[in-house]
């Protein structure tokens, strides 16, 4: 699950380098932290907040497949 | 036998690599890209494109582009012109980025696609049937999420705009739209039979494409839609001739609205 936000973050955005996804593991909910470079906010939220609704939605399906919860926070850089 | 061929862009690198295997026509070679061109300026001082390509054998072909019979959307495939090499080059990141993002997910998918009116088509076939519905989602949102993503991650490299990807789960997209023009066609029946409006759930935008499209060459009825968003609904209404060009003094009064569930 962490290399999948990863991986779609990484080819999102301009500084793949600086992506950055954290796993906080909690008793139910597992949550990713999802940072990115300078400038690349706006990548990975896209227009209306397009984007990173898809990538919640990729996400809760992938959990779902595994019986799991997941939530994913994007953090300011 | 393969070589490596350098270019400004990957089309470049190609027409060389051509050059070089003594090939004339872009689908007799198969390669991958080693790089990408890179940065610099006005195409200038960055890095060149690298490709590795070698001439095609029957049994290398890797990617199936021949249109699915059964499951694809569009049903029978009309006579397309030849993938660009851009167009290949595209499809085969768009393949690439499903696959390794369908993995990711715990799938094991099988992905064929074809062309048509310049719209890719890509189905995507998973070992696991029964899981099938989790890469659909409710109402194909989660298979919609899919085709966003796949859209951005090709739309973020070069030429992006004569592209456009739509994504399918084992026939789900092709049955949804039988399903939608099979039930607008029998409301608008309705309509035309009653003369009172009929109004639908909200529709995802792709849905509402389809209803329009049905009902657009039916005289006798027209759509609309109302409210915002996510609460979008269409309204099929019956399309009153105009006499002789007398209109009604007054507004008709505010017809009746039936409500019909798309689900």
């Amino acid at each position: 699950m962490k290399e999948l936000i990863e991986y779609i973050a990484k080819a999102l955005v301009d500084h793949p380098d600086e992506v950055e996804v954290t796993e906080v593991e909690g008793e139910k909910v597992t949550v990713y932290e999802l940072r990115v470079g300078d400038g690349d906010l706006g990548k990975v939220i896209g227009k209306h907040g397009r984007t990173a609704r898809s990538l919640r939605t990729l996400l809760n399906a992938a959990a779902a497949k595994m019986g799991k919860r997941a939530v994913l926070e994007i953090l300011e850089p | 036998m393969a070589l490596i061929a350098e270019g400004k862009t990957i089309e470049d690198a190609l027409i060389s690599a051509m050059k070089q295997l003594g090939v004339t026509d872009k689908t007799e070679i198969e390669y991958e890209i080693k790089q990408d061109k890179k940065g610099g300026f006005l195409g200038l001082f960055g890095k060149p494109a690298v490709i590795r390509a070698w001439v095609k054998s029957s049994e290398t072909s890797q990617y199936n582009t021949r249109p699915e019979p059964v499951t694809s959307l569009e049903g029978r495939a009309s006579r397309e012109p030849q993938l660009s090499a851009e167009e290949t080059y595209l499809v085969e990141r768009a393949h690439h980025h499903l696959q390794t993002i369908l993995e990711h997910m715990g799938f094991n998918p099988t992905i064929t696609h074809h062309r048509r009116n310049g719209v890719f088509f890509f189905n995507i076939d998973v070992e696991e049937a029964d899981k099938s519905g989790i890469l659909i989602g409710k109402k194909g949102q989660t298979l919609g999420a899919l085709q966003h993503i796949i859209n951005r991650l090709i739309g973020l490299e070069e030429h992006s705009e004569t592209i456009k990807i739509v994504l399918d789960v084992s026939g789900y997209r092709y049955k949804r739209d039988n399903f939608l023009r099979a039930k607008a066609q029998s409301l608008a029946a309705t309509v035309k039979a009653k003369g009172e409006e009929v109004m639908l759930s909200p529709l995802h935008s792709s849905d509402r494409r389809v209803v329009h499209a049905t009902l657009s060459e039916d005289p006798n009825v027209r759509t609309y839609t109302v409210g915002e968003g996510l609460y979008r609904n269409i309204v099929i209404a019956p399309n009153k001739q105009k006499r002789n060009g007398v209109k009604a003094a007054s507004k008709p009064p505010k017809p009746k609205r039936h409500y019909e569930d798309m689900s």
